[in-house]
């Protein structure tokens, strides 16, 4: 695992897309920062929150890669060939990209101690979005990971990833339009208003349930649960498990 | 022949992929029930339990004091809290990102007493019906409704903060406090405890505005609502309370005679004057009320000449101290008070009539005259004077209690909004109002506004100059440069 994550971690920076996402990555984290700070009040917390917002370009552009460029040289025979474990195989693959994230993240500490230079306040809400944007990291990372599995074009996968994202991002948004919509069409059948009211409710609340941005708003003001974090990482580790019976496939399938 | 020696030969592979395939899919299926089981079961379980307060003074949680209250009350006890709202999801930078936590905190910490629910009344229009029977309590969408046995108390979110007082002038509502669980606490223990009192504020006086003191008293379980002064004044029957809040003008001759009147059948009333405004002033009409209760405002104002009590140099800001009958009504013995006026005994022969001195200065203090070109003449020699002083009659089974401040700086919304709620004065006053209606005899929560949270940075850094290095920096150099790099990778690698 160790070799294959160092492998990966510094063929990021044997091509172009490592500097690209971080100067990506620089360029947005410094936009917000600047616009908070000419307002005279920077809160980390809330340009970590916006952070999160750019997941959706760039993880695609940093997991795109990882299998689908094997797959397309068709170096993704090595994995079958040599005695390495293929789960080994994805999580060093995982944690190169998760490296990666890290070291974009070094652009936040700076604004942090820029912040602190200033008399301002990195409080323990600016902590909590930090944790919080590794471990949503890792989840997405899981997804990206995935959707280059799939495929062997890394556009193809970067869309499919780009979409998932999209989609958690939007979920709060997509289910109440589910609701209420099954809630308007359970009344048009002339069920009582406040049972379908009730109906779309729970569809609401059942789907949001599963929008993890939704369960870890609260550390940005420093409260702390240790079940949404789990929430997050359980959905990784369920990610790169498809993810490794995407590739074990290869080994008894036909295709 | 030999095809059905082949298909012999591939039915073990076949048997072998099939099996693979199931393996497969089952622990792909068992690892996604697993996963989605542990975590519902997780987060109902040992959710609350797991779930950590860090925030700065406990934003997020209720103090012990909520706790110990909330404990005190009997098991069987229900108590709703609704939100007349969807549940907000979104609460970056928007007040009720300090209820809703807050609230959930109260479910959780409750033992089941407290539940809190949010139901929008345009999608529920019942739910107004449900808490609201017989449509008393005015209830409103973005509302939180504090329901027990029937009855209801409504809290608005505009009310659980204090704003400063400065900006409220210039139409900005600039918070400066979270009192969010002051006033759930509160409401929850005027719901339990069956007191309810009307408040009346008489206005048409110039008086000050009192929207910071009517909260307080909405806190502690009174209805409060405006008197104006006119020619058919009258105080109504269910008036509990009359306050006079800092008038700058006397009373009229016919509020002079309905205030008698109120004095005589038993009611309670409380009046601060200041002499900031109002230097020609002397209130002989409130005076004469106040006569009644063996009471006078003098015209004059307080200068404190002991230095470790005045509080500015020219002496009429300075420290007073309560006197020894009300040390529980605060734990600070020292209060602000500015521009006092001396609250003295007049020489009513009544002895029914009993008066207590409840503030007063040091015993160097003077009282002077300032004329209305500011000239400051001298008039008492120094001796300690009363800032605060309370009146009853004895041997009535309803008797008249009033208290009457020579200063503003315990009822004001300018103190108030300044200092908070949890400033000695709110704290003096609060406990006089319990005292004068009885209040005391109910349960009552003291609970500490919290601070908000100040992302400011300090402001001569930011500057022009310096905004424009960091936009240059963090957003020119650093990416450019990286781009760069990424530039040279990509030639150097890219025919290898």
């Amino acid at each position: 695992m160790l070799a294959v994550f160092k492998r990966e971690f510094l063929s990021y920076f044997r091509s172009p897309v490592g500097y690209v996402a971080i100067a990506l990555f620089s360029f947005l984290s410094g936009y917000i920062f600047i616009n908070n700070f000419t307002t005279g009040s920077v809160n980390i917390a809330s340009e970590v929150i916006s952070l999160r917002s750019f997941f959706v370009v760039i993880v695609p552009i940093i997991t795109m890669g990882l299998f689908a460029e094997d797959k397309k040289r068709g170096t993704e025979i090595l994995y079958y060939t040599t005695p390495i474990d293929l789960f080994a195989v994805v999580m060093g693959k995982f944690l190169a990209a998760f490296a990666l994230y890290g070291i974009m993240f070094v652009n936040v500490f700076i604004h942090m101690i820029v912040t602190k230079a200033c008399n301002g306040i990195v409080d323990i809400g600016a902590w909590g979005s930090v944790i919080v944007f590794f471990f949503l990291a890792a989840l997405f990372i899981s997804i990206g990971i995935l959707a280059s599995a799939i495929t062997d074009s890394q556009i193809i996968s970067a869309i499919f990833c780009f979409i998932m994202i999209l989609v958690i991002q939007l979920l709060s948004t997509i289910s109440s339009l589910i609701g209420s919509t099954i809630g308007a069409f359970l009344s048009v059948l002339g069920v009582k208003a406040e049972t379908s009211n009730a109906v779309g409710e729970a569809i609401i609340n059942g789907i949001n349930w599963l929008d993890p941005f939704t369960k870890t708003a609260d550390f940005r003001y420093g409260v702390f649960s240790v079940a949404p974090l789990i929430f997050c990482i359980s959905f990784a580790i369920v990610f790169l498990f498809l993810t490794f019976r995407i590739l074990e496939k290869k080994r008894w399938s036909n295709g | 022949m030999s095809n059905a020696k082949n298909n012999k030969k591939s039915e073990p592979k076949d048997k072998r992929k099939q099996s693979l395939k199931l393996y497969s899919i089952g622990t792909i299926i068992i690892l996604v029930v697993i996963v989605l089981v542990s975590n519902i079961l997780f987060e109902k379980v040992l959710g609350k339990h797991m779930s950590f307060d860090f925030s700065l003074s406990n934003q997020n949680s209720i103090s012990q004091e909520s706790i110990d209250f909330i404990k005190g009350l009997p098991d069987d006890t229900k108590i709703r809290i609704v939100g007349l709202m969807d549940r907000p999801t979104s609460l970056n930078n928007n007040p009720m990102r300090y209820i809703v936590p807050l609230l959930d905190d109260y479910a959780n910490k409750s033992g089941g007493k407290i539940t809190v629910e949010y139901v929008n009344p345009e999608t529920y229009p019942s739910i107004l019906k449900e808490l609201d029977r017989e449509n008393v309590y005015d209830l409103k969408k973005d509302q939180f409704a504090v329901y027990y046995q029937g009855k209801v108390i409504a809290v608005e979110p505009y009310d659980c903060f204090t704003y400063d007082s400065t900006y409220a002038q210039q139409g900005y509502m600039f918070p400066t406090a979270n009192a969010v669980e002051y006033s759930f606490t509160n409401a929850i223990a005027n719901i339990t405890s069956g007191f309810t009192a009307k408040a009346y504020f008489v206005t048409g006086l110039q008086c000050d505005e009192s929207t910071q003191l009517k909260h307080i008293m909405s806190s502690l379980g009174f209805e409060t609502a405006d008197l104006a002064v006119s020619d058919s004044f009258a105080i109504p029957d269910d008036c509990d309370l009359l306050i006079i809040n800092n008038p700058q003008t006397d009373i009229s001759e016919k509020v002079k005679t309905v205030m008698s009147d109120y004095i005589n059948n038993g009611g309670d009333f409380i009046v601060a004057v200041n002499f900031y405004n109002n230097v020609g002033e002397s209130y002989p009409k409130l005076n004469a009320v106040l006569n009644m209760m063996n009471l006078n405002i003098d015209n004059y104002v307080i200068r404190e000449n002991d230095a470790t009590y005045a509080l500015d140099q020219t002496g009429f800001a300075a420290l007073i101290t309560r006197t020894d009958n009300y040390t529980l009504f605060s734990s600070s013995s020292q209060f602000r008070s500015s521009y006092s006026r001396p609250v003295r005994a007049y020489d009513n022969p009544y002895s029914y009539i009993k008066t207590d001195a409840v503030l007063t200065t040091s015993s160097t203090a003077t009282a002077v005259q300032i004329d209305e070109n500011n000239n400051v003449h001298e008039f008492e020699n120094a001796k300690t004077y009363n800032v605060a002083m309370y009146a009853t009659y004895e041997g009535m089974s309803d008797p008249p209690c009033c208290y009457v401040f020579g200063t503003s700086d315990f009822t004001s919304d300018s103190y108030i909004s300044s200092y908070g709620y949890n400033d000695a004065n709110v704290q003096f006053i609060r406990n006089c109002i319990r005292d004068i209606t009885g209040l005391n005899d109910y349960n009552n929560v003291q609970i500490q506004s919290k601070p908000l949270d100040d992302y400011s940075i300090d402001s001569t850094k930011v500057t022009s100059s310096n905004a424009s290095v960091m936009t240059i920096v963090f957003m020119v150099v650093v990416p450019l440069a990286l781009v760069v790099v990424a530039a040279v990778v990509y030639n150097k690698r890219k025919n290898l």
